[in-house]
């Protein structure tokens, strides 16, 4: 199992538009298409995890991530956000790269767990955050993970 | 959606999320990685989340809360399942056919009992 096989070209987003916290989880929740309703109950959710603790890792990478029955599969996306914005992360950093992943509570195939630890594996490696700036296509970033093999 | 159909669906998801923190054993743990790459300390997760929880189950309805409490303690996937193309993911039955697929009545699978959530 690899990430690359988990990201789609529409789950990527190079450009997010919002300013502020809520914003971007807003327009990250919308890279799935869920039915408008849905799309509220996964932001309360993924606010209520915020509430446990930032997601934001540092280094500028964030990882919001949620159990949730609004999603039937684990889904995936990324987004990358410039200027930075505040996330309230681990290092006082602002944040730029996004990375959402949620998933059913019952998953069958147990992938949420495995793809969060993988994600964070990516985000360790040291020169991630300066190849996630450097991508100019979801094409690129998907070539990217491909690369690193994780 | 039916709103009290929002707090069951917030509380299973907050549930779920509760668990998994409380899990030691797993291969993948959800409580390793909260602690070790989001520096969040479980036990304090475990008690807020247990809090909400507790909130949210006295905004139930009480013939609501009287299911949710019979459904909860004895069925292990959750008192609120999924519904994906017609089956019934608490017991893996088909719904019947003529029941409107909509979220807009609290509904619930009469082979399992479990309040269900149809899933687009």
């Amino acid at each position: 199992m690899e990430l690359r096989e988990f990201f789609s070209e529409d789950s990527i987003k190079l450009d997010l538009a919002g300013k502020a916290k809520d914003d971007v989880l807003k327009e990250l929740i919308g890279l799935f298409n869920l039915p408008e309703k849905s799309e509220g109950i996964l932001f309360k959710m993924l606010k209520r995890r915020e509430n446990l603790g930032s997601t934001g890792i540092g280094r500028g990478i964030a990882i919001p991530h949620c159990r949730s029955l609004v999603v039937n599969r684990l889904r995936v996306a990324f987004g990358r956000k410039a200027p930075p914005i505040d996330f309230k992360a681990i290092d006082d950093k602002p944040v730029s790269y996004f990375f959402l992943i949620v998933a059913p509570p019952l998953e069958v195939s147990n992938q949420y767990l495995p793809v969060l630890g993988k994600i964070a594996q990516l985000c360790r490696e040291s020169d991630v955050p300066e190849r996630l700036r450097a991508i100019e296509t979801p094409a690129q970033f998907l070539e990217l993970l491909s690369e690193k093999q994780v | 959606m039916h709103p009290q159909l929002e707090i069951l669906l917030e509380l299973q998801d907050l549930k779920a999320q509760m668990l998994e923190m409380e899990k030691r054993d797993a291969e993948y743990s959800s409580r390793e990685i909260e602690e070790d790459v989001f520096r969040i300390s479980a036990e304090e997760a475990i008690v807020q989340l247990d809090t909400k929880i507790q909130e949210m189950e006295a905004g139930l309805d009480p013939d609501v809360a009287a299911r949710y409490r019979l459904v909860s303690g004895r069925r292990p996937r959750g008192s609120v399942v999924p519904v994906v193309d017609g089956i019934c993911y608490g017991c893996f039955v088909a719904m019947p056919t003529a029941m409107t697929r909509s979220n807009e009545t609290l509904r619930w699978c009469e082979g399992c009992g479990s309040f269900v959530y149809f899933v687009d």
